[in-house]
């Protein structure tokens, strides 16, 4: 509603002066083109896409690991910095408004080591997605039926604006006794598995909520 | 008063229609506003809204009806603002101007996708007075309600029905079995023994309002000895789907009422319902419950609850609670939660030979409801409850629509007997509670108003000119036909014709504009109206300044004068003319047949006019203060006791003083017998 209307009018015959008619109407629309017009004063459809420019209302982001990132056995937890100080893909950017993101992760990692067919199925690891620590997608646990896999994950959250951080996080664990009672994975031990991430990729969309 | 002497009355008040009024009061006041330079000028007329379409001249309210509703609320601190307005085709409508000049509006939708355009949806409207939609705004949503249609919330997307009509039905119940090895801490055990449980579920919609509780479930009796052994018992539990508003359910639930013989436990046990979950849609219809009693929720009251009252015609927020007044009394919600209305948040007001409720406004820490013959102040706290005072049985509001807080003075109210302001509010809001007459000077028109019709009277405080508007029916008038204009600022009156007005506001913005719903299909008169003094005329009305002083009192009967000059304090407005005319001793008919003209100048020194200033010859020059002199020649009445001055421009612009009036010895020449001459019987004869 940034509407506004002559305040003061101009009569033939009337004494010269600048004040009514001129200076009181002048200031009245000036007031309101400094900082209150809106969409009752833009006919509808005059912007169209054509004039917006680029990324006016969403941005892209993306970080990769493209050297071995290797998990550490002694965690049982989520896990995004190896012991070499290698991390997974992460994203930390300051928003400046309210926003949905779209996360994308991708990432291809293999085993090496371990023990034979019947430590397989106790091999399990999980990546996930995660804004400041909030699960966006998970994996879920992948058994070690093959030697190197490929995970792909999606989410999306809507965020109030200010700092955020998005990353990649792994989780192994490692059934030794096959009984379903999970302990950490020790790569120091004989036998056990060992998993390196080849490479991943994270891709973070910001729109405009 | 001595010959020879000047009266001099300034400053000019507003209008006293009693019968010795004071020097300065008017007699009339038209078409004028009283600024804070203490003159009276001319006031402003109105337009549409939006311009016609400048190729073909058409108005966009041609054929749309009357408006008989205007709302107005703002989202995000302001910066989103919304004119909401309700036509006689039952339409609603949101102010759009940038599909001006063809439709300057949008239709407010329901969630459904429906419009509210008259094809899709429509609202009731009553052709008769009546009180029409009542708004109010809550966390950027508008509520809306008429006393027929169902309560309506606008989001700035789309409509909603307000609150809930009905309580869900009631879920179904039964137990199953499953072995499991893992979910040792869930379902309800396998103990020897018989558990019960019932379920109760209510509706959410999306603003978080809940509904009220569905009866309860039948009992979900489990055997956890039965067969298969071993087994974890759960139970299947079938809730009921909620209608359209409906985004979510809640399900509550007992602990295991029964104790291992299979017998009732405690006394209540079994009616005690907790927090069990929440389904965050509006499309499950049995969930399998796993959750033992120790994990259940906090215990839910549900008089806690209960449904959007019927017929809800008036409401209010006071003290972070939404009020809403029926004809049956008042309701009001939990705090916080418009749309939840506790089953015990009910005033029956009583006082039902005082009428309906006639109205509802919040101020000075109570909420003031009004009656045909009574006003009441609610006064309390959501925690503890809210209590009605009655205030006074002795008159009440007619005018819902004219209610308005006057700034630093109260809260005006309307009924046949005149315009009242409340003062206090049984507080110590260092003003006296009492009810004050404000139309004491204008007793002529508050016997004109149509009293039948008075519920359809509207108001509005007007802050840019420091007035409060009221648009009343009058002379038997089924609609407002009169605007009374209450100076707030120095107490006085004045009234403009011509202002079809059927509903009003003031935007609350830093703008201040006072836009109305008109209530004719005229051209020009039609549609969505804002006021402005820099508008040349009233929808192709002119505007028609008239200051006519009260009839001034010279001594008595005995001695009087003649008044030969007029001095006219004024603002010179340049060379079109002052109009005067002057009744002697209250005779209807004025003194000259036709006015008397004079320049608004300065004749010691004219200023350069707008239409024959000659560019690089005149100069700028500023308004000032300027005598206009008449001489009162042709009274042939006198000699005179009293006089009125009407004062009107041949255009439009004037802006008034004062006036001096120069008056010569003017006694009874010819002494004559008292009674005799004057028409009587003759008492010296």
């Amino acid at each position: 509603m940034a509407t506004r209307f002559r305040v003061q009018r101009i009569e033939t015959g009337g004494v010269l002066q600048p004040r009514e008619g001129w200076l009181d109407n002048q200031n009245e629309f000036a007031s309101e083109f400094n900082g209150y017009l809106d969409r009752d004063n833009i006919p509808a459809s005059a912007i169209n896409e054509t004039r917006i420019v680029n990324n006016a209302f969403h941005d892209l982001f993306f970080d990769t690991v493209d050297v071995v990132w290797n998990a550490d056995g002694g965690v049982l937890g989520w896990q995004h910095e190896d012991g070499a100080g290698v991390a997974l893909p992460e994203i930390s950017r300051f928003l400046a408004f309210d926003s949905l993101l779209l996360v994308q992760a991708s990432i291809w990692y293999q085993y090496s080591g371990g023990g034979g067919l019947a430590d397989q199925d106790a091999t399990i690891v999980d990546f996930r997605i995660a804004m400041d620590g909030i699960t966006l997608d998970q994996t879920g646990p992948i058994s070690r039926f093959h030697r190197r896999h490929g995970a792909h994950l999606l989410g999306v959250i809507p965020i109030p604006a200010g700092d955020h951080r998005v990353h990649l996080d792994c989780r192994v664990s490692f059934d030794v006794a096959g009984t379903g009672a999970i302990t950490l994975l020790d790569t120091a031990t004989p036998g056990a598995p060992s998993l390196a991430v080849q490479a991943g990729e994270l891709v973070v969309l910001q729109r405009k909520r | 008063m001595k010959a020879g002497a000047h009266l001099v009355v300034q400053p000019l008040r507003g209008i006293d229609q009693r019968w010795r009024p004071a020097p300065n009061a008017a007699a009339v006041v038209r078409d004028m506003r009283w600024n804070q330079k203490d003159g009276w000028e001319d006031s402003g007329g109105y337009r549409e809204a939006t311009n016609p379409d400048p190729e073909t001249g058409n108005s966009p309210f041609v054929g749309q009806g009357t408006i008989e509703s205007l709302h107005w609320f703002a989202q995000h601190n302001g910066a989103r603002q919304w004119l909401v307005w309700e036509d006689s085709a039952g339409r609603l409508r949101a102010f759009n101007g940038s599909t001006a000049p063809a439709v300057p509006w949008t239709h407010l939708e329901d969630v459904r996708g429906n419009l509210f355009d008259a094809a899709g949806r429509t609202r009731t409207i009553i052709a008769t007075p009546w009180q029409g939609t009542q708004a109010q705004a809550w966390g950027g949503r508008l509520y809306l309600v008429n006393g027929y249609d169902e309560p309506l919330v606008f989001d700035g997307v789309k409509c909603d029905r307000a609150g809930w009509s009905e309580r869900p039905s009631q879920p179904y119940a039964t137990a199953v079995s499953g072995v499991s090895t893992t979910l040792n801490n869930f379902g309800f055990g396998t103990g020897q023994k018989l558990c019960a449980r019932k379920y109760r579920v209510s509706f959410l919609n999306e603003r978080g309002q809940e509904s009220e509780l569905s009866p309860p479930s039948n009992p979900m009796v489990v055997d956890t000895a039965a067969a298969p052994a071993g087994a974890r018992r759960f139970g299947l539990v079938s809730i009921p789907l909620g209608p359209s508003e409906c985004v979510a359910r809640r399900v509550y639930a007992t602990q295991d009422y029964l104790d291992g013989d299979g017998d009732y436990t405690d006394t209540g046990l079994g009616e005690i319902y907790f927090f069990h979950s929440e389904v965050q849609d509006n499309e499950t219809e049995q969930f399998e419950d796993h959750v033992p009693d120790p994990l259940l929720g906090s215990a839910v009251d549900d008089l806690d609850f209960g449904p959007w009252p019927t017929g809800g015609k008036y409401l209010a927020v006071f003290k972070n609670t939404l009020f809403i007044a029926t004809d049956d009394g008042l309701f009001f919600s939990a705090p916080g939660q418009p749309e939840v209305i506790p089953s015990d948040n009910f005033i029956p007001m009583g006082d039902d030979d005082m009428g309906p409720p006639t109205g509802m406004r919040p101020t000075k820490n109570a909420l003031l409801l009004f009656k045909r013959k009574g006003v009441y102040l609610v006064k309390g706290e959501p925690l503890t409850g809210f209590s009605a005072h009655t205030l006074t049985r002795d008159q009440g509001n007619d005018a819902p629509n004219a209610l308005a807080e006057l700034p630093g003075l109260g809260m005006v109210m309307v009924n046949g007997n005149g315009v009242h302001l409340i003062e206090g509010a049984l507080e110590n809001t260092g003003t006296v509670t009492a009810i004050r007459r404000l139309s004491t000077t204008v007793p002529d028109e508050v016997a004109d108003f149509a009293s039948a019709a008075l519920i359809a009277a509207h108001g509005a405080v007007y802050h840019r000119d420091k007035e409060y508007w009221l648009s009343v029916p009058r002379l038997g008038s089924n609609v407002n036909n009169r605007v009374l204009v209450f100076h707030y600022e120095i107490g006085e009156w004045s009234w403009r014709p011509d202002f079809p007005i059927n509903c009003m506001l003031e935007t609350r913005d830093h703008r201040g504009l006072l836009y109305f719903g008109s209530g004719s299909t005229t051209t020009l008169k039609r549609g969505l109206l804002v006021y402005s003094p820099g508008f040349p005329d009233k929808g192709g009305t002119a505007i028609q300044p008239l200051y006519e002083t009260g009839d001034i009192d010279w001594g008595n009967g005995f001695t009087a004068a003649v008044p030969v000059h007029l001095a006219v304090r004024c603002i010179g407005h340049g060379n079109n003319d002052l109009n005067l005319n002057y009744r002697i001793n209250r005779q209807v008919v004025a003194v000259r047949p036709a006015v008397m003209g004079t320049d608004q100048q300065d004749h010691t020194g004219r200023f350069p006019v707008f239409g024959t200033a000659v560019w690089g010859t005149d100069r700028w020059h500023r308004m000032r203060p300027v005598e206009v002199v008449f001489d009162l020649t042709g009274v042939t009445e006198g000699p005179a006791r009293a006089i009125s001055f009407s004062l009107s421009p041949a255009l439009r612009h004037l802006q008034l003083l004062g006036i001096d009036v120069a008056v010569t010895p003017g006694a009874e020449r010819d002494i004559l017998p008292y009674s005799a001459d004057r028409g009587d019987a003759g008492q010296l004869s």
